[in-house]
């Protein structure tokens, strides 16, 4: 497609442009897809290239575009152009080049995600945004924890990656296609057990691009990358493309039985991802936390076979999200600082930011007249008693962390109000008015994909377990009363401490390196044993050698033995 | 049309020429005629790819079926591109590292050099295993006579002690054919495979599969490499794993799958089964390594175990999938090996360990630093993916077992990342802030490395286009 | 016609030569030179001659299929090694002129008998030649190495005798053309002890151990005819017995012959791997030579013999480069393994020759030595000996080892820089070096006998 082409002809820019350029790309995509979306509102359009084709068998890439795939391209590159926008702001002091060009090269690689058609043309792009992603974490490459963290996050992604190249490869050969419609078309003739393989290796391919349990570390690890790519990879695109994913293939995930479990660990996740933000001080990890949750969430809404809900929270949150990542990348400029009780001190309150930062807290809890309270509903359309239940208990922890950032960060007044830029201005308050009136766009949903939405009572009673949540936030850490609350919800988050989750993995890593270590060792001795094996035969003809010693006397009597030998042969025989 | 005997002769001319000149003692420097001479060799091979080859014949003596014919079989042309144009970066390395006695060095260059287009087109068996001898008794002297320390004259005695008794088991599958075709010329024995009993098929195929394992090498018989690859300067390590692991591969297909292909296919099961274990255990060895030459040792043995699984599965699209993936590895581990070598050049050292932040210094080895890596990994767009995919397609219809080698892949990115994270990320050391990048020269030559790695990750057609008759 | 053959004009050659050497005085100082250049002329034409018109073929010398080349290639070898000895210009008396005609003769003569009397005789002529020649080099050791060579070689003799009376005792006749009725029993035990004494000569295991002494003590050049056409004669006398005299395809002989052939090249790869000093490794691996043309025998088909007589080829041209090559840097005190870097600046041509021989020897490709190899496989497979082939690989590797540690040490690297210093190359050298390379160059030639 087009869009795709303009992003690579601007790969190459790296000049003191780039950023323009990048813009500028991003922009005409964003309008390519606007008006291919209007173009072919509801029609199925297939566009197909064969890249290469061996003995038969061709692997065709193929882009398809119909409402859902090209809302999703309209999406990312609104998105990519208010963090592009921002980034200008924020890159400022940075070797802006290289970013751009990364930061394209990832909006190109995540435009070409959502409109591939072919699995292996998405399973391409997928490994891209991985690539992308690990680039921009490693931003700054003289620090040592992006260096870390962004090799963790290439690693554990990287599982994903290679269990979504084993099930195309599965399903690839079961279905001799790639098209991802073609396999849909016909999945009742494959055998069932190549579906449950494939589903649950997709499942594992989604969760850990979503950064779910027990894949959720590396999200929050990458928060050492600058802000803007947080906004856009690690909260509004990339991440998604995990539910995206198990958007398209639905029915492959429904057939193989996997629901009730991607259900579960959603939960487990949302759980998880709740407390620790509760305990959490630095205000981009409680935003990723929150990111985590929200994806789970959205795993939630697939696992109940509710792919609509799913992809309208996956718009609101993409919306929300960036604009409070915005946000704490004003504070990090300005004040250097990402720990929530330091910028208390930094006394910011009434600063233009503060309406927007609200909204975007109580859009997280999920507090109407805000957008995603309307996802929320949509979100729980399909959910069954227990669910419910489960939901109303996370929303309420939820409530109590978002407010609990939001209140200690605002909770003292400014002496002097924030500098404001176009750059910053804009985007924040574009997506402000976006998640506020956002509701409306519910009824237009309904043709992008089916959904439907209510209000049943436990949209009430979940609303009813925010409040309170908000009530005792506000108790707790604005009036900031009552340290000791603090301190035992804190102890009671070190019982879900990441790092002992972590600790297991590190350990587990540490036992494959020293197996790698053992085997390299039993290796160079086994490499040493052959020689040691041909030096051990010199040593036995070194003493061979002394039969000859140059004694004619012996030589006739070796002569005299052998005689002897090839008669005793010979008698052997007669 | 172009004769192929032209490219053999051409590198002929150029030994001879820096014979001449040794005798004479002026005139070019010998890396400029290797150099003159690789490049027309590329001009013959490129319009032989545009007008098309015409196969040779030269009978020397009948008796022993003993004749010089050339020809291009099912898998010839993507093997000819890659030893035509792969020692032509090399050489950069080659008149870096190689100070002494260049003459005699570059003789043995070119005769690798034209032995290993040799060995790929020549139909006559007996040719075959000549130039396949030829190949490795250059490389061995390029290793004993050229490495730096004690250590490497051991290897390199260890290489060909370890090697010939590959070649001469595949002597022994040459003579057992003879024995029952009558013949040594391929296509002859191709059309006569009907007449070779059974068993004789299988002892043949078993000695074939030594040949393989050592050449290529497979796990249990890959104890020559890590000393060879290590310790031998590092041309000649870009030889040994650029085109001579090749070398392997090829035989293992011509041979294995060419003419054994019901044993192949009887035995596919264990054999890749053996190659799955072999890729596992390999990785988990790689992961232990903390020197980056041995580091890349160990992981162009991961490649070829993949190699591996791909033709024992016997499964035609696995089978290409493995001739694209050697082909990519060539490149790859080429560019790996020249990054290894400049950084030692430049650090003095290779241990990971000893490195660190290097890509606020040198900006530009990082860049393909990363871009090696991203290839080694299967990142589709690099040349290694297309090559990996079909080899699982291919291999999963008839052996899901194979499978469990993508954990191998898991356990590659894992070291592969940590080296580039230690190697070129993080705080940089100290006593490494003077160091320079890449100068133009260099540029160029990985430039000229990575395009291929482009290539044929954006254009597989190029290289599946003429697999034909596979 | 029939009167110039090689035989006649050899032992014409002697007598003339000793006429002359009576008569040496009266001819003066110029006398010895020319006697030299009529031995030279007497091996010349007996080459030529062989050539055209084949072999002696009277009552108990009888010509076969591959008796004119054989005889042919002896010839060959024999005169350039001979010309290489007078290409030194050092003195050397004209009794080696004559013992070197008559080992020459014994030689030749070998290759025809078609008598065991008349074979026994031969060799006879042939050993008592060689020890003559053995004696002549002056130095402390020729004597004790002739010495060596008598002793073992009076025994072997006897054997020899002995197992040739055995079979006259089962046969009646002593002729090859009548064995094929001899009874079972004697048969056995007359091969057994044939091959015994006959192993002397080829220098098999047990009976090589007088090889590596002797010639190390001899002179190289007359090492290089003692290691390639005397030992040629004891293996064509051999595969004169089993392929054309005597009725076997029994079990015995195979194993008895596998036994022996794979006792010796196991054992001289061994030991040739430990060796410090060039020359007995060089001695060993023409001992495993010896060997692997002798495993060829074992299979008892006419391919067998084939195999064997084009590798006897083979090997013994190879062997004979490698010792005159040798000879030239012998006299430049290069006797350890460490010192053959040094090889380089003694003659260039010279080392690069020792190193395609070398090659040759280890058979690889594309010299004779490999095509030799691949006779011999391709026998023992097509018999169906695959697993003594795929033993034997195992001695190959041996040999390929110690082979490559001779030829890795040769070093160009630092030879080439010492060559700088440019010396003046004497005529005697570069006489030496064109017998090299026209020896080399039959490596590449001799192909075409496949």
């Amino acid at each position: 497609m087009l869009v795709s082409s303009i992003l690579i002809a601007l790969l190459g820019e790296k000049k003191r442009l780039s950023w323009a350029v990048s813009l500028i790309g991003a922009a005409a995509s964003f309008m390519v897809s606007s008006i291919l979306f209007s173009t072919y509102f509801n029609k199925d359009i297939i566009e197909k290239y064969t890249w290469f084709s061996v003995s038969g068998l061709s692997f065709s890439l193929s882009f398809l575009g119909n409402n859902l795939t090209l809302f999703m391209a309209m999406l990312v590159s609104f998105i990519s152009v208010l963090v592009l926008l921002f980034s200008r702001f924020y890159m400022r002091k940075e070797k802006q080049s290289r970013f751009y060009a990364e930061m394209s090269f990832f909006i190109f690689s995540m435009l070409g995600l959502v409109i591939a058609n072919s699995l292996l043309l998405l399973f391409i792009f997928w490994e891209f945004v991985g690539i992308a992603s690990y680039l921009l974490i490693g931003f700054w490459y003289d620090r040592e924890e992006p260096a870390v963290s962004s090799k963790k996050a290439l690693i554990i992604t990287r599982i994903g990656d290679l269990s979504f190249l084993t099930a195309v490869i599965v399903l690839f050969s079961s279905f001799k296609t790639f098209s991802i419609s073609d396999i849909i078309g016909s999945l009742a003739t494959a055998p069932h057990s190549v579906l449950v393989l494939s589903g649950a290796l997709l499942t594992i391919a989604a969760f850990s691009k979503a950064a779910q349990f027990p894949f959720y570390t590396w999200l929050i690890d990458a928060m050492e990358g600058p802000t803007p790519v947080s906004a856009l990879l690690h909260s509004a695109t990339m991440v998604a493309a995990g539910v995206y994913l198990l958007i398209r293939l639905l029915p492959i995930v429904s057939i193989a039985g996997m629901s009730e479990f991607i259900v579960l660990l959603a939960f487990i996740t949302a759980f998880i991802s709740a407390v620790l933000a509760l305990k959490e001080r630095h205000l981009k990890k409680i935003l990723a936390y929150s990111t985590i949750e929200s994806l789970a969430f959205m795993f939630m809404a697939i696992g109940t076979l509710n792919a609509g809900g799913a992809l309208f929270y996956l718009f609101t949150h993409a919306i929300f999200k960036s604009m409070l990542f915005f946000i704490t990348g004003i504070f990090a400029i300005f004040f250097g600082t990402y720990d929530i009780y330091l910028l208390k001190d930094k006394r910011i309150r009434m600063s233009w930011v503060t309406v927007p930062a609200i909204i975007g807290f109580a859009s997280i809890a999920a507090i109407p007249p805000f957008m995603s309270f309307f996802a929320h509903s949509a979100l729980t359309y399909n959910f069954n008693i227990y669910e419910n239940i489960a939901f109303v208990i996370v929303s309420f922890i939820t409530a109590l962390f978002s407010f609990r950032a939001l209140f200690v960060v605002f909770g003292k007044r400014a002496r002097k109000p924030l500098k404001k830029e176009f750059n910053t201005v804009f985007p924040v308050v574009t997506l402000v008015v976006l998640s506020t009136i956002g509701g409306v766009f519910l009824y237009f949903f309904g043709s992008i994909i089916t959904m439907v939405q209510s209000f049943d009572y436990f949209s009430f009673i979940s609303l009813a377990a925010v409040f309170l949540g908000v009530v005792i936030s506000y108790f707790v850490f604005y009036k900031g009363k009552a340290e000791s609350y603090t301190t035992k919800a804190r102890d009671f988050a070190e019982k879900f401490e990441n790092y002992r989750y972590e600790k297991l993995i590190i350990t587990a890593g540490k036992a494959v390196s020293a197996l790698g270590y053992g085997l390299a060792e039993f290796d160079s001795t086994l490499v040493k044993s052959v020689s040691t094996a041909a030096e051990s035969t010199f040593f036995l003809s070194s003493k061979l050698r002394e039969i000859e010693n140059g004694d004619a006397f012996r030589y006739l009597t070796a002569i005299i033995i052998g005689v002897v030998a090839v008669v005793i042969l010979a008698v052997v025989f007669v | 049309m172009i004769n192929l005997i032209l490219l053999l002769i051409v590198p002929l001319i150029g030994i001879s020429y820096i014979l001449f000149e040794q005798l004479s003692g002026r005139g070019l420097s010998p890396d400029k005629i290797s150099f003159i001479t690789m490049g027309i060799t590329a001009a013959v091979l490129l319009s032989g790819l545009m007008y098309g080859f015409i196969p040779f014949n030269l009978n020397i003596n009948s008796a022993v079926d003993f004749s010089l014919s050339l020809n291009i079989n099912f898998i010839t042309i993507p093997f000819l591109l890659l030893v035509v144009v792969l020692p032509i970066p090399i050489l950069y390395f080659a008149s870096n590292e190689i100070k002494e006695n260049k003459p005699m060095f570059y003789l043995f260059y070119l005769l690798v050099y034209s032995s290993a287009v040799g060995v790929f087109i020549s139909s006559n068996l007996i040719f075959f295993f000549l130039f396949w001898e030829v190949a490795v008794l250059s490389l061995f002297f390029m290793m004993s006579l050229w490495g730096k320390t004690i250590k490497s004259r051991k290897a390199g005695m260890k290489f060909l002690v370890f090697t010939q008794f590959g070649s001469l088991t595949l002597l022994a599958v040459f003579i057992l054919l003879f024995v029952y075709t009558g013949s040594f010329n391929f296509y002859t024995i191709a059309s006569k495979m009907s007449s070779v009993p059974l068993y004789i098929e299988y002892v043949s195929f078993f000695l074939l599969l030594i040949t393989v394992m050592i050449k290529m090498p497979v796990f249990p018989l890959h104890e020559w490499l890590p000393d060879a690859y290590y310790y031998s300067p590092t041309p000649v390590t870009m030889f040994l794993s650029g085109i001579l692991s090749k070398f392997g591969g090829f035989a293992f297909i011509l041979f294995g799958f060419g003419l054994f292909r019901n044993i192949l296919i009887n035995l596919r099961i264990p054999l890749v089964l053996l190659g799955v274990l072999a890729a596992i255990y390999i990785a988990l060895v790689a992961s232990g390594q903390r020197d980056l030459k041995m580091l890349f040792s160990y992981s162009s043995m991961f490649y070829m175990a993949l190699v591996f699984i791909g033709v024992s599965s016997g499964m035609t699209v696995a089978v290409s999938g493995a001739v694209l993936l050697m082909i990519s590895h060539g490149f790859v581990i080429t560019l790996l090996f020249g990054i290894s070598y400049i950084l030692l050049q430049r650090t003095g050292t290779n241990e990971t360990g000893k490195l660190g932040g290097l890509t606020s210094r040198m900006p530009l080895l990082s860049i393909f630093f990363m871009l090696a890596v991203f290839a080694s990994l299967g990142i589709p767009g690099l040349s290694n993916f297309p090559g990996e995919l079909l080899i699982f397609i291919g291999t999963y219809s008839v052996a899901g077992i194979s499978l469990i080698a993508i954990f191998g892949i898991m356990i590659s990115t894992n070291y592969y990342l940590r080296a580039l994270k230690e190697a070129m990320f993080g705080h940089l050391q100290n006593k490494l802030s003077g160091i320079k990048d890449l100068n133009r020269t260099e540029v160029l030559v990985f430039l000229f490395i990575s395009f291929f790695i482009l290539l044929i990750g954006v254009f597989p057609s190029l290289l599946t286009g003429v697999l034909g008759g596979l | 016609m029939e009167y110039l053959n090689p035989q006649y004009i050899l032992f014409s050659g002697i007598l003339l030569v000793i006429l002359l050497d009576f008569l040496r005085h009266s001819l003066g100082k110029s006398g010895k030179g020319f006697i030299h250049y009529l031995t030279a002329i007497i091996l010349v034409t007996s080459f030529v001659f062989n050539a055209f018109y084949g072999t002696m073929n009277i009552h108990m010398f009888s010509e076969t299929e591959y008796s004119q080349f054989i005889t042919s290639f002896m010839l060959f070898i024999s005169l350039f090694v001979y010309l290489f000895i007078l290409a030194d210009r050092e003195e050397h008396s004209s009794v080696l002129d004559i013992s070197y005609l008559s080992a020459v003769l014994g030689a030749t003569l070998v290759v025809i008998s078609s008598n065991f009397i008349s074979l026994f005789l031969s060799i006879e002529l042939l050993s008592i030649s060689s020890y003559a020649l053995v004696y002549m080099h002056k130095s402390s050791g020729a004597l004790e190495g002739a010495v060596k060579y008598l002793s073992t070689g009076i025994v072997s003799m006897v054997i020899l005798i002995f197992g040739i009376s055995i079979i006259y005792a089962g046969a009646g006749t002593l002729s090859f053309s009548s064995l094929h009725n001899v009874s079972y029993l004697p048969f056995i035990a007359g091969i057994s002890i044939i091959v015994a004494g006959l192993g002397f000569k080829s220098t098999l295991v047990p009976f090589h151990m007088w090889a590596p002494d002797t010639y190390e003590a001899s002179k190289s050049s007359i090492t290089a005819f003692i290691s390639s056409v005397s030992k040629a004669a004891g293996l064509i006398a051999m595969i004169r017995i089993f392929f054309f005299a005597l009725p076997v395809s029994s079990s015995f002989v195979t194993a008895l012959f596998l036994s022996i052939a794979i006792l010796t090249i196991f054992l001289s790869a061994f030991l040739a791997s430990v060796q410090d000093r060039i020359k007995r490794l060089l001695a060993y691996s023409s001992i495993s030579q010896a060997g692997f043309a002798f495993i060829s025998l074992a299979v008892l088909t006419s391919k067998g013999a084939q195999a064997a007589i084009f590798y006897v080829f083979a090997f013994a041209i190879a062997d004979a480069i490698v010792f005159l090559a040798y000879d030239m840097f012998e006299s430049k005190k290069i006797i350890y393994r460490k010192d053959s870097g040094k090889m380089y600046s003694v003659s260039k041509i010279g080392a690069v020759s020792f190193f395609i021989a070398m090659l040759s020897l280890a058979g690889f490709p594309p010299t004779i030595g490999f095509f030799g190899k691949l006779l011999i496989f391709y026998a023992l497979f097509s018999s169906g000996y695959a697993y003594i082939v795929l033993l034997l690989f195992f001695s190959l590797l041996v040999s390929t080892f110690y082979y490559f540690s001779v030829l890795a040490d040769m070093n160009p690297l630092v030879a080439l820089r010492e060559i700088k210093t440019k010396h003046k190359v004497k005529m005697d050298q570069r006489l030496k070096e064109i017998i090299l390379v026209v020896l080399t160059l039959s490596l590449f030639v001799g192909i075409i006998f496949a």
